[in-house]
């Protein structure tokens, strides 16, 4: 109020306050929450992919694939098969065990599926020549929550396979 | 089963969050607490609903709408001015018993809005209005004159009516 003629126009003012940061206690367990949201600008619950890759004389295995992402999410699985040798190869067979993927909804598969094992599905690849590679590509849908391990292997006849191990972590 | 689970995990979360957030009654809601609340039904529901497929993604945005409204309050307490952008300040629209006509205008009030406060606060004649005031949440405070807090009706007044 700066002049008595406001004085009686306007009510009081509300009296100063020194103001500071103060809390309840269980309001402080609370500002963990705040930790989420950062945690996800840091791309904690995003998807993440990776390439593994192992080689033997004759073959070269490399899979690109989601090491983390969320519940019923779309993601690739695709798995390049290189002949090294300087022969082609009649017939690569990749399998991929059971014990992963069927933490998934299988979307497409290509090649298509030829066999259904107990411990693996298999696809074929036919014809790789000489220094070139083929690949073999499974769109899997997360229906599983939680950290699901497995392999996947390419194998030809008269030549030495290769293996690698996959881990997924799905989301809620 | 699952939706059970879902339709749990979320009711958990959000009443500890909304707990957490303050211990306002909910018809006193400030403006960004009335966004807030509006919108975390939207932001959840997808995931209830499976649409969205994702319960860590509900998490993710119910968490980071909290923590913007949990910020603001905390910037607005610690800053007045900021507090005063956000909530907005207090119009007077009748002192000493004199209608404000610019406030009124501004805010878009009502003679007759005035009036049916006062007749809620017992009040009958605009001179008994020390202050009506608009208040940050869209309330209309009535502060009687101080030495005319509730009179009866005159006899003139009483035949009138």
């Amino acid at each position: 109020m700066t002049n008595a003629s406001t004085a009686t126009l306007e009510p009081p003012e509300a009296p100063e306050l020194q103001r500071k940061v103060a809390f309840y206690h269980y309001q402080v367990i609370g500002l963990a929450f705040l930790l989420v949201p950062i945690l996800a600008l840091l791309g904690m619950f995003d998807k993440s992919t990776t390439h593994i890759r192992t080689e033997s004389d004759e073959l070269s295995m490399e899979v690109s694939y989601a090491t983390r992402h969320r519940y019923k999410m779309i993601n690739d699985l695709i798995v390049s098969i290189q002949n090294r040798s300087d022969q082609p190869i009649p017939l690569v067979t990749v399998k991929l065990s059971r014990d992963y993927v069927d933490q998934f909804s299988i979307v497409t598969f290509t090649p298509a599926i030829v066999r259904i094992t107990d411990s693996d599905y298999e696809v074929e690849i036919r014809d790789v020549a000489a220094g070139t590679s083929q690949i073999v590509r499974a769109e899997l849908r997360g229906e599983h929550y939680g950290e699901h391990k497995g392999w996947v292997n390419a194998a030809a006849a008269g030549l030495e396979a290769v293996a690698l191990e996959l881990t997924t972590f799905i989301y809620p | 089963m699952q939706t059970v689970l879902r339709v749990t995990m979320i009711y958990f979360f959000l009443f500890i969050g909304l707990r957490i957030m303050g211990k306002r009654e909910f018809g006193q809601l400030s403006p960004s607490e009335l966004i807030s609340l509006l919108l975390i039904p939207e932001l959840v529901s997808q995931s209830v609903l499976q649409e969205d497929f994702s319960l860590i993604n509900a998490i993710i945005a119910v968490t980071t709408l909290l923590s913007l409204v949990f910020l603001t309050s905390l910037i607005s307490h610690l800053k007045p001015k900021v507090q005063k952008f956000i909530s907005g300040e207090p119009s007077i629209l009748v002192a000493h018993g004199t209608l404000i006509e610019k406030s009124l205008n501004k805010e878009r009030v009502s003679p007759e809005e005035i009036f049916s406060e006062m007749h809620k606060a017992g009040l009958y004649r605009l001179d008994q209005v020390r202050w009506a005031i608009l208040e940050s949440d869209g309330r209309i405070a009535l502060i009687p004159a101080a030495d005319d807090t509730i009179q009866s009706p005159s006899a003139d007044e009483k035949r009138a009516t």
